[in-house]
Parts: structure tokens; C-alpha cells; sequence
């Protein structure tokens, strides 16, 4: 069982953290006193982040209707709908980041001690933090799929569509999670908060989406917006879009 | 076959495109490794190479993207790299002969080299060593190296083909947004790979010509070296169940001439393209003129990077400060936490300073008794991991300064050579090799002369013996060195002297440390500012200080205006709005002329925490409690909420006009009785069992105590019971409950049941990033707060009628 434990950079720009940092559709550029607020929380986000990444390749043992079965790890991936994505697919990739316990531990200070804004935008740039680690990630196990020539899914997570959430032990063990410091809580969500885990599939044949990648914050591990869990209150400008695209 | 880099700078030539989809073309199934189905299918592969000359392409590549023996270990091949390389290097011979160029690729392991994965750089080095000697026995007209994702990956494959071969080496990264998956731009990855010795760099691969457009722009503008670039031509989609590749040859022929035009030699092209789309190129070229150099001002610029930033030194750049305070031998405790290699005390030292404007970071690890060949890649290791600045390798010691080269995945400069042979001819070799810059000392065996012509003269021959190592003249700086003013004070002027000295005749950039002309005297910031100032008078670039020093770093920004480097006195006028002191009484003065009230709220609304309080007292003396809130801080939070919901201002200034809202009530809370306060409510919250997201329902909470209600957080993973208890005992009028995911939203139906049946008086309202209306509806909720200022106008709703 091969992981690969990486330590990413952070080089995290503002245009990244802008959508998570739920804007909203206000005319012009921040002002002086948010954006100064960005800046120091990004600072402080860079130099006490340490971004790691797990990444494991596994075959893929057998696919039922409702369920995918891998070689040597306890990861299931379930449900008829998430299945569904995996049909023509004959590896996954595994893959976990994290920012490490620093950045949690620094935002419950922070929300002891500062003001709301303060641990808002500091929530909201850990956030794209960890998701701009998972991107690093992603990029990775794509290169690497499509060098193998095969087309590499969407990235999919526990707990989107109808994978459900519980899987996230296994996920973990699977992955050697602890190896980077990852661990679940009794109602399966991972510790330290600011992690991400997701599977992507090595298809066969090249795949179909229901949307564009949109330019702001991306679509979490889901092909297709019917498998979506924020359904109605998705904020994505692109949202109509993802159903008109072919 | 000519030279090729020869034949490069004098003429366009057309690269050939994607092997991977040629080849399952030919039977290649998904899987299995391109290079050992080579083996067993040389024609097949053959003809791949024969389509692409007949379209027209004059370089041709070797099938070997996975020829290293970390790539082949994977099929249990590892032993077959010299077969393999040799092998593809022979096929593409024998098929072009000399009517194009073989370019023996190389591509990364997949694995990453310390500090991203564990790879040694030893290791690193010589598996691309051994993939380059193949290469170049069979027969290669020079080693590519492409698609590869990280500068210190691919700094070692250069290196190690410099090392191994004696072939022009061709570096190519792949982009996302302007930068490589670790962060280096195409400025840093140039800076850096010409540095090494590249001969042509370029980019593949990305997202697609548009994209490599831009890049090849801000490559040109830091390299004179021929540039390459090749493409993706687009993923396959699925559509209507045929593969389709979006972009046609057609399309992606029209950017051939762009490309040309920016400077570009080697158009080929990547992924997704066929012998098609280089026979669409080759006829879109209008010429195979180069397009010619950018004319280049002098002196250059001396470049350094760390792995993702780049600077520019130099006589029409801002002069730099260098921090100087990670040195053992002048801070105890850093001679402490080296010897403890307690790393995050060096780094938060380096982040200390980073803060305070220096731009670079002097790494000196000399400890007495300690070992520099362990400390210092070590150090250079910690550093470059978290924070993003070029280093000054402060160290003398051959060994342990090449091991600190090695760590280090930029351009760094290194402190320092001086005019003594045995420091030129052990310094400058390194230099060169790891594509570092130098810092020349104006001393030699004899000493620091006294005068700045015997100076000059030392720093003459540094840079002499620089130039014959292969080093470029930018690439050499010079400190001319200062004795200090406790007993040399008539020297100090032939310091400034020499720089204006060498500056003129040499045309090089000068460093200087500082800090030694006040050595042994009190005061020591006031001589070392002065000092400074006439130092920059003399046209100094850089100076090795320290940045916590706030007269030093008032003099650099200062300086940098009166002599003429600070163009419009940008830099000027944002550092001094930065520095100087906040214009906080004069603005309470101000507002006391006004209106407290209006003063209050526009303090409010605009976040300004600092001007709250005295707003209040001043408010206070001329009227009540409850007007200071009806008046002065809820009409400027109904305006925000107003403008939030309006779309005209953001929820980050929302919350923060929320924050400044909140110091006004806490200091009403702490200086009246409770009494007048407690009239609008109270609000029990939590986020529901399982769910520890909780900055939603922070949110919320601050908004809800801003409008002046009383609000009792239970925290996050709240249980039902708990909640029912705390709704009892506080007298809750409204409980509000929240949660982000899907899995945990479930818990919410449990809650409002057991308050309907226990308090039926009580409102619930739910909220969070999934929850909609509609489940609010469902599960028998009162209420839905689609964002935290609905939330407060359905609470204040509830709370009217109650």
C-alpha cells in the first residue's frame, strides 16, 4: 500500500479567497478597513498552516449497482447515484488535506477573543486555504491519470450526493490519515476541521458533466448539480448554467 | 544535425504534438506504461514519429515522458532505463536522420523532492542523471525537459543533465492561472532556470494557448533565452456520447503567430493534439524570422527568487532591506534556538522581519560548535517551507554552503566571496553550478585596505574572476565594507566613497552591512541611520539591517525618494500612511464639532472600533442610554443590514460595523444597570448535535447582541435536551438552532419537537448552509433565516409580538 504524504506550500491569492468569503453581489472594490483584515489573517494563516496532502492509489475490486469496491482498503464507496460516476472507471485516487491543528486552535481563540469579522474572515481564508490544497491535489492525481491515459472524474466527497458522510472512518483509515494528523468525530466529520477527503475516479472513456467548472468557488465533489447537496440555496452565479450545458 | 540551440536563435521551428493519444491509437491500452510497449512496438511507434515530420514538425521527441527509473520501478522496470531511453532515442533517429532536431525527453518521477515529499535531491539527481546519459548515448540533439509541475523538481533534472551530459538542456513547466501547481511563476521559474544554466524554457501542457499566451509574455520579459511552448489542444469532452476535442486544428493554428511574435522559436504542441493541428501551425506561420530581442536597459537588474516571489535589485529599483537578524553570532537567542533547532523560533524571527519590510532574509547558522553542513540546508529547509522570500546564504564554508544551494529552490545570493584566490576559486564555482549570485567583500588576505580605490580595485577583481567562472555581471554585488566609527571614524567616508566608486566604473549593484559602523558605541540606530543615508546618497542598492529598527527603515523609504528611486513617490506615500500614526483624536475632535448622534452611527457603520467609545461618552453627556442606542447604534445597523441586503455593502463590513456595535453595548452593559438594557429579548442558540461548524451561527449571535438582544450561545454539537433546559431557565423567547450539513440536519426535527411539547410558547427558528425553507417548513420550524440579517428581522418579529 503506497500513500504519498506531501507538505504543500500555501501561496494563497485574495481572488481565491474572495468567494468564500460570501461577498455577495456589492458593487466595487473591498474596503480599506476589510481588505487590511485580509491581509493580516492571510499572513497569519500562511505562517501558522501546514498544509499536507495524502494521496493513495487503489483498484478497483467490484462494482455493484450500488456500491464501489476497492483492493485492500475498507473504503466503500456507496449509493446508487455516487456509483454511477464510477461505472466506467477502473482505479481511484484517494486523497486527503489538511491545514493541521494550528489553524483550528487560532479561529476558537479567535472567537473567544476578537471581534465576529475578525473570525469570519478568518474562517472564511482557512477555508479556501484547505480548498486551494485539495486543488494542488487534484491537479496531481489528474496529471497523473491522464498520463495513464485515462480520464480522471470529478473530484467526489463523503457526504455529497447520496455517499453518505459515514464513510469518513474508513476514508481515513484507508488513507493513513493519521500519518498527517486526521481523525473523524463520533458524527463522522474531520478533525481538524479545516481537512478535506475526496475521491477521483480513472475512467476509461472521457465523461459527461452537467455544468462548467465555475470561476469562483468551485463546486465540491459532484459532477453534476442533481447530486449537489446545497441544491436551492447554491450561491454559484454559474448555477443556471450548470443545468443549460449539454 | 547542427547545433541546436545555434539553429533555435536563428530560426522558428515547429515542435510536434501528443504521443499518448498516437499511440492507443496504435493499441497502447490505458495503464500500461508508454515506454516498455515501445519495446515490443517500435514500428508503431515509428510511424507516430513519421506522421509528425511529414506534417511538417523540426523537432521530434523521444517516447521516454516515463523513462526514469522512479517512473519504470512502478512496472517493475526500473532496471531497463538505459534499454528504454536508448531505444526511443535510436526509433526517432532512424525516422528523421538530419531533417529535424531529437529531443530526448524527460518528465517528472511523480514524486516530489524534499520539502514537498521525502525525495533526497541526491537521489533525485541521479535518477535524472542516468534517464540524460541514455538519452545522449542514443544519440539526442539535446534533453527536454517537460510538463514538469515544480520548480525544485525540475532544478534537479537540470542540474543533473548539466552534470551528466554535454547537451543544451530545454525546460518546460505546465501552468494553472499563471502559476505551477507549487506556486512558481513563469518570473521566478526564468530568474531561476537561467540562473542553472537552461539554454531555451518554455511552458507545455496547461490549460491551453490562450493561457500559455500570458505566460510567454511575462517570460519574455525576464529572459533573453530562446523560449518554447507546446500547448494543450483541449481535453476530450463527452457530448451526445462522442469524444470531442473542443478545439479544431484550425482553431489552434491562429495562435501560432502570436506566439511568434512574443519571441517564441519552439511552437510544438501538447495533449490533444494530432499531426493535424502542427500542419495547421506550420501553414499559419507567416514567417520563421525570430522575432527580435526586447531591447535591454543597463545595468541589468540583479534577479533573485525563492520558489514563488521574485526581486529585482538594482540602480532604478527601490533599495532593499535585508534582515540580519537570523545570526548566531550577534543574537544570543538565536544561538539558543540553533543549537535547540527550535525551527519556529527562526521562522516567526524570519517572519518578524518579512513584516517590517525587508524583502530578503540573511540566513547565517554559524554556530560555535555547531555544524553548518546540517544547520544551514536545514535551516534553508524550515524557511522556505513557510515563508516566501529570497535568502542571503550567509556562510564561508564550501561544503555546508553547497549543501544550503542544494535545499534551496530558488536564486539565491550568497554571502560571500572576497578577493582572496582561496575564496574566489572555492565560491564561484558553487555559485555557478546552483545558479546562486554572490556577494563580493572588498577584502582580500591583507585585510580591508584603507582606501576606496585600493577597493575598487579588489572589487574589480572579484568580478573579473566572476565573469571567467561564467557568471553574468549582474549576478556579481559588492560590499564595499565599513570599519567601525569607534576607531576608524575618518574611514567611514571612503565606504561611501567606493560605492559611488564601483557603482560608476564596475556597473554593479552594492549590499552593504550596516550595522558594523556603530560597533562598540551607544546609540547604535542613530550612527547606523546616519550612515545609511549617506550610503544611499552614494547610490547604495541593498543593505543587510536590521528591519525592527524603525529609523532604519524610515531612512531606507526616505532615501529611496531623495535620490530619485522612488518614481512619483509611490512607495513613499503608501509606507507613510502605513507608519505614521493614525489620525484617531483628530477625527474624535472633528466629530465632537458635529453631530455625536450621526458621528455615532457613521463610526458604527464604517467599523471603526477605536472611535466607539469615546463617541458614546460624549453622547452620553447629553443624553440618556436608550437614546444612544435608538439613536446612534441601531439606525447605523439597520442602514447596513439595509445596504447588505440592497447588495451595496458585504457581510464582512456587515459584521465588522456589527463588532464596533457591539463595543458600544458592552460598554452601556458594563457602566448602567441591566435594567434599561434587557427589553428586547432573549435568544437561546446553538448549532445542533454532531455539527461542530459553528461560524454561521457565530454570525448570527453578533448580529442578534448588536440589535441589543440577549443571546445565549450553548456553543456547537448542542443536544435537544440541552437546549430545552437552557430555553426553561433563561426565559427564551426565541430558540434558534443551526446547522451546515446535510448529516446533521436531521438532529433539527428532534429538537423542535420536544420544545413544542415542553414550551410551546417558545419560537424556533432554523438556519445554515443547507437548510432551506422549505425543510424549515417541513419539520415544523416557525421560522427560516435564509442569511444572519434575516435571522434578526424575523427574531425582532418575533419579539414585537411577544
Amino acid at each position: 500500500m503506497k500513500i504519498n504524504i506531501l507538505n504543500l506550500p500555501l501561496i494563497l491569492s485574495k481572488e481565491e479567497i474572495y468567494p468564500f468569503l460570501n461577498l455577495g453581489p456589492a458593487p466595487g472594490s473591498l474596503p480599506a478597513n476589510i481588505d487590511k483584515l485580509i491581509d493580516t489573517h492571510l499572513r497569519s494563516i500562511t505562517h501558522l498552516a501546514k498544509p499536507q496532502g495524502l494521496i493513495r492509489v487503489c483498484s478497483i475490486r467490484r462494482i455493484t449497482p450500488d456500491r464501489v469496491i476497492l483492493d485492500d482498503a475498507s473504503l466503500v464507496i456507496e449509493g446508487p447515484r455516487t456509483t454511477a460516476h464510477f461505472v466506467n472507471c477502473e482505479k481511484i485516487t484517494l486523497l486527503a488535506a489538511t491545514l493541521g491543528r494550528g489553524i483550528d486552535e487560532r479561529l476558537a481563540e479567535l472567537q473567544q477573543t476578537a471581534g465576529a469579522a475578525d473570525a469570519f474572515i478568518y474562517n472564511g481564508i482557512a477555508s479556501a486555504a484547505v480548498e486551494h490544497t485539495t486543488e494542488i491535489l487534484d491537479a496531481i492525481s489528474v496529471r497523473d491519470i491522464r498520463r495513464s491515459s485515462y480520464y480522471p472524474t470529478a473530484r467526489f466527497s463523503p457526504g455529497y450526493g447520496d455517499w453518505s458522510l459515514e464513510h469518513q472512518q474508513q476514508f481515513i483509515d484507508s488513507i493513513s490519515g493519521e500519518k498527517a494528523g486526521l481523525a473523524v468525530t463520533s458524527h463522522h466529520l474531520l478533525q481538524p476541521v479545516k481537512s478535506v477527503t475526496a475521491v477521483i475516479g480513472w475512467s476509461k472513456v472521457p465523461l459527461e458533466r452537467s455544468y462548467d467548472q465555475p470561476r469562483g468557488k468551485p463546486c465540491q465533489g459532484t459532477l453534476t448539480c442533481r447530486d449537489c447537496s446545497l441544491g436551492e440555496n447554491c450561491l454559484s452565479k454559474h448555477r443556471d448554467n450548470h443545468y443549460s450545458i449539454p | 544535425m547542427t547545433d541546436f540551440i545555434a539553429t533555435l536563435k536563428k530560426q522558428v521551428l515547429l515542435g510536434d504534438g501528443a504521443m499518448g493519444t498516437m499511440l492507443a491509437k496504435q493499441g497502447l491500452a490505458p495503464g500500461e506504461s508508454p515506454e516498455l510497449w515501445m519495446l515490443s512496438h517500435t514500428l508503431e511507434v515509428q510511424e507516430v514519429h513519421l506522421a509528425y515530420l511529414q506534417a511538417g514538425a523540426q523537432v521530434i521527441q523521444t517516447n521516454t515522458f516515463g523513462g526514469t527509473a522512479l517512473k519504470l520501478k512502478e512496472y517493475g522496470a526500473a532496471h531497463l532505463v538505459e534499454e528504454v531511453n536508448k531505444t526511443a532515442a535510436k526509433l526517432v533517429r532512424e525516422v528523421v536522420q538530419d531533417k529535424a532536431f531529437v529531443a530526448g525527453i524527460i518528465g517528472p518521477t511523480g514524486q516530489f523532492p524534499a520539502p514537498l515529499g521525502d525525495l533526497p535531491w541526491t537521489e533525485l539527481v541521479e535518477a535524472f542523471g542516468q534517464q540524460a546519459r541514455a538519452l545522449e548515448a542514443g544519440g539526442v540533439d539535446f534533453i527536454f525537459l517537460e510538463t514538469f509541475s515544480d520548480l525544485g523538481e525540475i532544478r534537479a533534472a537540470l542540474f543533473a543533465a548539466k552534470k551528466y551530459t554535454r547537451l543544451p538542456v530545454a525546460c518546460s513547466l505546465t501552468y494553472t492561472k499563471g502559476r505551477t501547481l507549487t506556486g512558481a511563476s513563469p518570473q521566478v521559474a526564468a530568474i531561476v532556470l537561467e540562473a542553472m544554466g537552461a539554454d531555451c524554457i518554455g511552458a507545455n501542457c496547461s490549460t491551453g494557448p490562450t493561457e500559455l499566451l500570458e505566460v510567454m509574455k511575462e517570460y519574455r520579459q525576464f529572459t533573453r533565452l530562446p523560449l518554447l511552448v507546446e500547448p494543450n489542444a483541449g481535453v476530450p469532452v463527452l457530448i451526445n456520447g462522442e469524444t470531442v476535442f473542443k478545439e479544431t486544428p484550425e482553431d489552434f493554428a491562429r495562435f501560432a503567430e502570436p506566439f511568434r511574435s512574443l519571441g517564441v522559436n519552439l511552437i510544438g504542441a501538447c495533449c490533444g493534439s494530432s499531426p493535424a493541428h502542427i500542419k495547421a501551425m506550420g501553414a499559419a506561420l507567416a514567417s520563421r524570422e525570430p522575432a527580435p530581442l526586447p531591447l535591454q536597459e543597463t545595468p541589468v537588474a540583479t534577479r533573485l527568487a525563492s520558489r514563488s516571489r521574485a526581486l529585482s535589485i538594482g540602480t532604478k529599483e527601490l533599495p532593499v532591506l535585508i534582515g540580519e537578524r537570523i545570526n548566531p553570532t550577534a543574537r544570543k537567542a538565536v544561538a539558543e534556538a540553533l543549537r535547540q533547532q527550535d525551527w519556529g523560533f527562526i521562522t516567526q524571527e524570519g517572519a518578524l522581519q518579512l513584516d517590517a519590510g525587508s524583502l530578503l532574509l540573511d540566513l547565517n547558522t554559524g554556530l560555535a560548535g555547531g555544524d553548518e553542513t546540517l544547520l544551514l540546508p536545514e535551516a534553508v529547509r524550515q524557511l522556505q517551507m513557510s515563508l516566501d522570500c529570497p535568502l542571503v546564504l550567509d556562510c564561508t564554508n564550501p561544503a555546508a554552503l553547497e549543501k544550503g544551494l542544494q535545499e534551496f529552490q530558488g536564486k539565491a545570493l550568497i554571502n560571500s566571496v572576497n578577493g582572496d584566490e582561496k575564496s574566489l576559486n572555492s565560491i564561484l564555482p558553487l555559485a555557478k553550478k546552483y545558479g546562486a549570485a554572490v556577494l563580493g567583500l572588498t577584502l582580500n588576505e591583507n585585510g580591508i585596505p584603507a582606501t576606496a580605490e585600493e577597493r575598487l580595485q579588489i572589487a574589480k577583481e572579484i568580478v573579473v574572476a566572476a565573469e571567467s567562472y561564467g557568471l553574468p555581471r549582474e549576478d556579481v554585488m559588492i560590499d564595499c565594507l565599513v570599519l567601525t566609527a569607534a576607531t576608524s571614524p575618518e574611514l567611514v567616508l571612503e565606504t561611501v566613497r567606493a560605492i559611488d566608486l564601483v557603482k560608476e566604473q564596475l556597473g554593479v549593484h552594492t549590499v552593504l552591512g550596516l550595522s558594523n559602523v556603530s560597533h562598540g558605541l551607544p546609540q547604535r540606530s542613530w550612527l547606523n541611520a546616519a550612515f545609511l543615508s549617506l550610503a544611499i546618497g552614494a547610490g547604495l542598492d541593498a543593505a543587510i539591517a536590521n528591519p525592527l529598527d524603525d529609523r532604519i527603515r524610515e531612512t531606507m523609504i526616505a532615501g529611496a525618494l531623495l535620490t530619485g528611486r522612488d518614481f512619483g513617490a509611490r512607495n513613499y506615500l503608501e509606507q507613510a500612511g502605513k507608519l505614521g500614526s493614525p489620525a484617531k483624536p483628530q477625527m474624535i475632535e472633528e466629530v465632537n464639532l458635529i453631530d455625536p448622534g450621526q458621528a455615532l452611527q457613521k463610526a458604527i457603520y464604517n467599523g471603526q472600533q477605536e472611535a466607539v467609545i469615546p463617541l458614546v461618552k460624549t453622547l452620553l453627556e447629553k443624553s440618556d442610554v436608550l437614546s444612544v442606542i435608538n439613536k446612534g447604534i441601531i439606525p447605523a445597523l439597520e442602514i447596513m443590514g439595509q445596504h447588505f441586503a440592497d447588495g451595496k455593502a458585504y457581510l464582512p463590513q456587515l459584521m465588522l460595523a456589527g463588532d464596533a456595535a457591539k463595543k458600544a453595548f458592552s460598554y452601556l452593559k458594563d457602566n448602567f444597570s441591566m435594567q434599561t438594557m434587557e427589553q428586547r429579548g432573549t435568544i437561546v442558540i446553538g448549532t445542533v448535535k454532531g455539527d461542530i461548524h459553528d461560524i454561521g451561527k457565530n454570525i448570527v449571535t453578533a448580529l442578534l447582541e448588536n440589535h441589543g438582544f440577549r443571546v445565549i450561545d450553548l456553543g456547537k454539537s448542542v443536544s435537544a435536551g440541552a437546549f430545552l433546559e437552557a430555553a426553561r431557565r433563561e426565559k427564551a423567547d426565541v430558540v434558534a438552532l443551526s446547522a451546515l450539513m446535510t448529516t446533521t440536519m436531521v438532529e433539527m426535527p428532534q429538537v423542535i419537537k420536544l420544545l413544542k411539547q415542553e414550551l410551546p410558547e417558545v419560537k424556533v427558528i432554523v438556519g445554515g448552509a443547507v437548510v432551506t425553507a422549505k425543510y424549515a417548513q417541513e419539520i415544523g420550524a416557525d421560522a427560516y433565516g435564509a442569511d444572519a440579517v434575516e435571522a434578526v428581522k424575523v427574531v425582532r418579529e418575533f419579539t414585537r409580538v411577544s
